[in-house]
C-alpha cells in the first residue's frame, strides 16, 4: 500500500489577511492528489501568526478526490506569536543594543589581524551580525538598520573577512554601527551613506548591488 | 530629560531643623515673607504651620515646626525659578530665626513613558541589569516587574537611585500615596490640577525616583545648592535613560 503525503504550509497574518477569509487558500492542490491510489495521508498545518493581538479566524477547504481507499485527513493548528512585533521605540533600543554590541567585537578583531587563522575571530563577528538580523527580522520599522547590517554581513561574505585586518575598514564599521546606534530612526539615506562609506575604506559590502532610491522594506 | 519633561514629574525641597515652640508662633510670620516672595495669593494656617499655595507654579511651600518644604506637581519652576524659590526658603529661615538646618534634601520622582509597553520595559530592564534574575523563572515564573536602586555620592551629595517600570494602573495607585496632594487647588476628590496632573502621566512608563542630599546643611547661598542637587537628578535620571534605551 503507498502512502503519500500531501503537506503545504499556509502562513496567517492577522493583519494581512481579512477574516473569513476562504478565497486565498487551499489546501491540497487536488489535481495532484487526484491521482493517488491506496491510503493517502492529508496533513493539513493551521499556522497562526499574531503579529499583533487580535482575533483572526481561519476557514481553510480542501478538497479530496474520490478514491476507493480510504483517506487520512490530519490537520493541525499552529499560534506563533511572532517576536519582532514590538513597538518601534523597544525595537530600536535593541538595534542599538546590537549596534553597540558589534562595535566592541570589530574592534577586538584588531587585536587578531595579524593571525593566519583571522577568519576564526572574523566568523564570531559574522555570527553576531547574522543574529542581529534575524533579531530584527520581524520588526517593520527597521528595514533600513537590517540593510546596513546586511551590507556589514556581505562584507565579510566570500572570504571578504580578510578586508577587516585593514584598520580602515573595521574603523568605518565600527562608526557606521556607532553613527546607528545613536538613532532613534534609521532612514534610507543612512544605508546608502554606509554602502559609500564601506567601499571608500575597502571593503566590499555586497558581490552586486544596486542602490536605487526606493528605500526598503517600504521604507522611507 | 526631566529638563525636556518637566511636567512628567513630582518635586520636593526640604529644609529639617531642630524644633523648637517658637517656631510655631513664628511660622505665620514666615508665610507672611514666603507669600511676599513667591507672590502667591492663598494660604492655609494650622497649629503651628502655615501652607502658602502657588497655583501659578502648581506648588506649595509648607513653613512647620520642624520642616521648610517646597512641593511641586511638575518640576518646571525648580528649572526657571530656583533663585525665587530659594529666597523664599531663605525668607522662612530669616523669619524663624534657625541657625543651623539639617542637610538639605531635594527629591524628584520622575514617570517617564518610553513609548512601550510594560513588558518592553521590564524586558529592557532584564536585559540590561537582572540578567541573574532570569534564574528566578524556574521558581515562579516570568519576572513581571522589576526595581533597581542604587545608593552612593554623586557631586559630593548623597544620591539615591530607584528606577522600575510601571503599569497605567501602578502610576495612578503610586500617585495616591504621593503625600500632601490635597494642598493643591481645591481639597476634595476631583481637585482639576491633581487629576490633570496624574492624566498626564498615567500610562506604562518608566519610574525614576531620584533623591540628592547635601553634605551639610546652610542657611544663605541656597539657589547655587539647589541648582546643583537640581542637575545633579537631572544628570542621574538622563543617565540612566540613555542607559536603559541603549543611547551612548
Amino acid at each position: 500500500m503507498k502512502n503519500h503525503t500531501k503537506e503545504s504550509y499556509h502562513h496567517y497574518r492577522t493583519g494581512d489577511a481579512t477574516l473569513e477569509d476562504s478565497s486565498t487558500f487551499s489546501g491540497v492542490d487536488p489535481k495532484s492528489s487526484g491521482t493517488l491510489t491506496g491510503l493517502t495521508n492529508y496533513e493539513i498545518p493551521f499556522v497562526h501568526e499574531y503579529p499583533q493581538a487580535g482575533r483572526s479566524v481561519i476557514r481553510k477547504e480542501i478538497e479530496i478526490p474520490p478514491s476507493s481507499e480510504a483517506s487520512k485527513v490530519v490537520a493541525t493548528s499552529m499560534v506563533i506569536v511572532e517576536p519582532g512585533q514590538h513597538t518601534p521605540e523597544y525595537i530600536a533600543v535593541i538595534r542599538r543594543r546590537l549596534a553597540h554590541k558589534l562595535i566592541e567585537e570589530i574592534e577586538n578583531l584588531g587585536k587578531h589581524a595579524k593571525r593566519e587563522d583571522f577568519d576564526v575571530p572574523a566568523s564570531l563577528v559574522l555570527q553576531s551580525i547574522k543574529e542581529a538580523l534575524q533579531k530584527l527580522e520581524a520588526a517593520t520599522t527597521e528595514g533600513n538598520a537590517r540593510e546596513v547590517f546586511r551590507q556589514l554581513r556581505d562584507s565579510m561574505l566570500d572570504g571578504r573577512w580578510k578586508d577587516y585586518k585593514l584598520q580602515a575598514v573595521r574603523q568605518v564599521s565600527s562608526n557606521i554601527l556607532s553613527d546607528m546606534g545613536k538613532l532613534d530612526r534609521v532612514d534610507s539615506s543612512f544605508y546608502r551613506d554606509s554602502y559609500r562609506k564601506l567601499k571608500k575604506a575597502g571593503a566590499n559590502p555586497r558581490a552586486i548591488i544596486q542602490i536605487t532610491e526606493v528605500a526598503v522594506d517600504g521604507e522611507d | 530629560m526631566l529638563r525636556d519633561h518637566p511636567s512628567l514629574a513630582v518635586g520636593f525641597v526640604q529644609l529639617q531643623f531642630e524644633p523648637h515652640l517658637a517656631y510655631s508662633a513664628r511660622a505665620s510670620l514666615a508665610g507672611a515673607a514666603v507669600q511676599t516672595v513667591l507672590k502667591a495669593v492663598d494660604w492655609k494656617l494650622g497649629p503651628g504651620s502655615c501652607v502658602i499655595d502657588d497655583k501659578i507654579r502648581r506648588s506649595h511651600f509648607a513653613i512647620e515646626t520642624r520642616r521648610l518644604q517646597y512641593q511641586s506637581l511638575g518640576v518646571k519652576a525648580l528649572f526657571t525659578d530656583i533663585d525665587t524659590i530659594s529666597h523664599a526658603f531663605e525668607s522662612a529661615i530669616q523669619v524663624l530665626g534657625l541657625t543651623e538646618i539639617q542637610p538639605v534634601r531635594m527629591h524628584i520622582h520622575g514617570f517617564f513613558p518610553f513609548g512601550m509597553t510594560h513588558p518592553e520595559i521590564v524586558t529592557l530592564f532584564l536585559d540590561e541589569f537582572f540578567q541573574p534574575a532570569s534564574k528566578f523563572q524556574k521558581l515562579v515564573g516570568s519576572p513581571t516587574d522589576l526595581l533597581c536602586q542604587l545608593h552612593g555620592v554623586k557631586n559630593g551629595f548623597d544620591v539615591r537611585l530607584t528606577s522600575y517600570p510601571m503599569t497605567t494602573d501602578q502610576v495612578r495607585l503610586a500617585v495616591n500615596v504621593i503625600p500632601n496632594l490635597e494642598h493643591f487647588g481645591r481639597n476634595d476628590c476631583f481637585n482639576p490640577i491633581v487629576t490633570e496632573f496624574v492624566d498626564s502621566i498615567a500610562r506604562d512608563c518608566c519610574s525614576l525616583d531620584v533623591e540628592a542630599v547635601s553634605a551639610k546643611g546652610q542657611t544663605t547661598g541656597l539657589a547655587e545648592l539647589f541648582r546643583d542637587l537640581l542637575n545633579t537628578i537631572e544628570s542621574t535620571m538622563t543617565e540612566t535613560i540613555k542607559l536603559l534605551k541603549a543611547f551612548k
